[in-house]
């Protein structure tokens, strides 16, 4: 804006230019195309071939994906409706969607409780990821193992009720010994918690699961996407725990505890985790005395697997 | 007057064995000591005893019995009267040759991903975006089982050679690609140095391996010449003729012939045979640590400052060259430890070999050995000595190399 207005030069614009918008072809989804997909020659084969890979990938996938028959009740009936065209039998899943998602025995109509257990889990969860929520909710977070546990397995309520009081008492003496020596508290705790577990298993009388609110079912009927999601949470649970025990042990400055924490890395992270699936399953019988029974190794087996699997971090 | 005394000598108490740090690290390692050994007798003891009463011993003689069952895919001769070490022999090298075929694949695929995936070509990065995703946060044992059923669902089979009008050819009459497999062209010396094929095939490579330290001696004069006068001499010519005249002429000497595969009875007959297990556990295991391996590779270059590309580029390097001598010899740094670990993944999860049948180490020695003799624990130890030697062996040979492309301080 110049103050000499009035003064007119000739060939010398007057004003500023009004703005017009940019040319065609440098914006909106023209000038995206041409930068992203095709600003060189090389580029352009690039997108030409990427789109040949995603047309014969769609072609070939989606007529048997989308023609999939959901609804037969049997392989040739599905083939029937099929009439040879390309087309996915589906119904496979829908005729064994509890199979799948519970596993072959668990009872058909306690399949309520796998699902509260379930979305119990989310709110379990939910503080742990989310600190705007209150504080208060992580006591859930720390009663639901004990809840789940009762919830999936059923039998009498007592056997999670003492295995929760054990901790609770192992933590009460942790927190008051634990401040003047902290090996005080820490071997206090793991006894105290030993001696309230023992106690606790002479007292619950071995007809309480018969008479249980929520029926029992044993670890063997598990299965299914289910069993996979137990398994799933309790590894990462305790997978982060050990192996943070782990590698602090691994940094230790007392060698034996460093040694000992090296070989066991070294160790597991060294061997597939099908051999260790086979210690588990064929060789742990013979570590345990012979009279243990056999949901008690079968146990074992679970609860090694997803210990196993977390130091696979 | 005053008199020196020593300070008091501190006294030891019991207590100081918990309070005092001097003497606390001994406690914690004689309890972990006391713990660890309690445990191990414990279970020492169980398995002892268990032992007693089953009526079993420790005893590898089993090892030298007659194994009694067949191998399909296999790297030497065996046959069923073959003992059960020779099976596991047959399944150690089937492991190794998987393993080894794999980390080349899964290096292929996950260092051609990871580039891809930084291509500013937006179709072409969401692409590998996509794969690298979708194939991670599958399992592989999945990975194995939907190839290996996709390839005997879609390739035809070997009958569909043979009808009145096939439904199916050979490749140029060479390749055939079955559901059982692929069957390639074998060569064959007709005179060779040895009677046996091992020996010959030594030679062969005893010969490349001469041309490749030729070629070194040749390059670092070439390389030379270029520091001392600015012109880096043509080594093309001279690089074809080493690799190729005294394999050339070897070959000749030796008599090569090529074993083209036949459609005899109801299989192909002759040539070498690639199973369809091995092809399955080869690409699902490379496909699937290929995506893997490509974050790392992404994560390698984008671990490189764009300032030194754009510095590159300032001195007049061609991209090419930016890529060659700056960016990876860098990004090498950051990629190769964790492609270490990912060779010794590829070398574990070809234990899951299982699922389709290919017979490596876990299938013969873990799986049918086992099942005979019923030596659990003489076989799950000698499966976790292999691959514990394995692993081990594979992270010492790419430490080595590691430590050829770190950072050296001088």
């Amino acid at each position: 804006m110049s103050d000499k207005k009035t003064q007119q030069i000739a060939f010398v614009a007057e004003g500023m230019i009004p703005e017009s918008p940019p040319p065609a072809r440098e914006a909106g989804a023209y000038k995206w195309v041409r930068e992203n997909l095709f600003s060189s020659i090389p580029n352009s084969i690039l997108t030409l071939a990427a789109l040949a890979l995603i047309y014969s990938l769609l072609s070939n996938v989606l007529p048997w994906l989308l023609n999939g028959v959901w609804t037969t009740s049997s392989l040739a009936e599905c083939r029937e409706v099929l009439e040879g065209k390309a087309g996915a039998c589906f119904s496979v899943l829908t005729e064994r969607w509890h199979q799948l998602l519970y596993g072959f025995k668990y009872p058909t109509d306690q399949y309520w409780r796998p699902n509260l257990a379930l979305l119990l889990l989310m709110i379990a969860l939910a503080p742990v990821l989310f600190f705007d929520l209150p504080r208060k909710l992580l006591g859930f977070t720390a009663v639901y193992p004990f809840l789940a546990f009762w919830l999936i397995w059923g039998g009498s309520i007592l056997v999670p009720i003492v295995a929760l009081l054990g901790f609770v008492a192992a933590a009460v003496v942790f927190q008051k010994y634990g401040k003047g020596s902290f090996a005080a508290g820490f071997f206090g705790a793991i006894a105290t918690a030993l001696v309230i577990w023992n106690l606790g298993g002479l007292l619950i009388p071995d007809a309480a699961s018969d008479t249980a609110m929520l029926s029992s079912v044993p670890s063997r009927d598990l299965g299914g996407f289910m069993l996979n999601m137990m398994l799933g949470v309790t590894c990462v649970s305790l997978s982060v725990p050990l192996g943070i025990a782990l590698a602090l042990g691994r940094q230790s400055s007392m060698p034996f505890i460093k040694w000992i924490c090296v070989i066991f890395i070294e160790f597991v992270r060294g061997v597939p985790l099908i051999t260790l699936l086979f210690v588990a399953s064929v060789m742990l019988s013979y570590f345990f005395p012979p009279d243990a029974t056999v949901d008690f190794v079968s146990a074992c087996g679970y609860h090694d697997h997803p210990v196993f699997g977390g130091l696979y971090r | 007057m005053s008199t020196l005394t020593d300070p008091p000598k501190e006294q030891f108490r019991l207590s100081m064995l918990v309070n005092d740090t001097r003497y606390r690290s001994l406690t914690f390692q004689a309890i972990a000591a006391l713990v660890l050994a309690l445990a191990i007798w414990y279970l020492g003891n169980n398995l002892l005893q268990n032992l007693r009463a089953a009526g079993l011993n420790i005893s590898y003689d089993f090892l030298g019995n007659s194994a009694g069952y067949d191998i399909n895919q296999r790297l030497i001769e065996y046959d069923n009267q073959d003992s059960h070490g020779r099976a596991a022999l047959v399944g150690i090298l089937n492991t190794l040759l998987v393993a080894f075929l794999a980390c080349i694949t899964a290096t292929i695929f996950g260092v051609v991903a990871g580039v891809l995936r930084l291509s500013n070509n937006w179709l072409v990065s969401k692409l590998m975006a996509i794969y690298v995703e979708v194939f991670r946060n599958i399992p592989v044992l999945i990975w194995i089982i939907i190839i290996f059923t996709i390839m005997t669902a879609v390739m035809p089979g070997p009958r569909e050679f043979r009808r009145a009008e096939p439904t199916a050819s050979m490749l140029f009459d060479l390749f055939a690609f079955t559901n059982r497999g692929v069957y390639t062209p074998m060569p064959v010396f007709g005179n060779g140095f040895f009677a046996s094929t091992a020996l010959n095939w030594l030679v062969v490579l005893l010969v490349l391996a001469g041309s490749f330290f030729v070629m070194r001696r040749v390059e670092a004069k070439a390389t030379a010449t270029q520091e001392e006068t600015g012109e880096r001499p043509k080594t093309l010519l001279i690089a074809l003729a080493v690799w190729i005249i005294p394999f050339a002429l070897l070959m000749l000497v030796m008599g090569l012939t090529w074993e083209v595969p036949e459609l005899k009875g109801f299989n192909f007959k002759g040539g070498i045979k690639i199973g369809g297990p091995l092809i399955a556990l080869w690409f699902a295991l490379s496909i699937y640590t290929g995506a893997f391996i490509a974050e790392n590779v992404r994560a390698g270059i984008q671990a490189i400052s764009k300032g030194q590309s754009e510095a590159a580029a300032a001195l007049g390097l061609r991209p090419s060259r930016t890529m060659n001598l700056v960016i990876l010899p860098q990004a090498l740094r950051v990629i190769i430890p964790p492609l270490i670990s990912n060779f010794l993944n590829i070398t574990k999860n070809s234990s899951l070999a299982i699922a389709v049948g290919y017979a490596d180490i876990t299938a013969t020695l873990g799986g049918i050995t086992l099942n005979q003799t019923g030596r659990a624990i003489e076989c799950v130890l000698l499966l976790m000595l292999f691959y514990l030697t394995a692993s081990l062996v594979i992270s010492m040979v790419m430490n080595v190399y590691n430590s050829s492309v770190k950072l050296k301080e001088r």
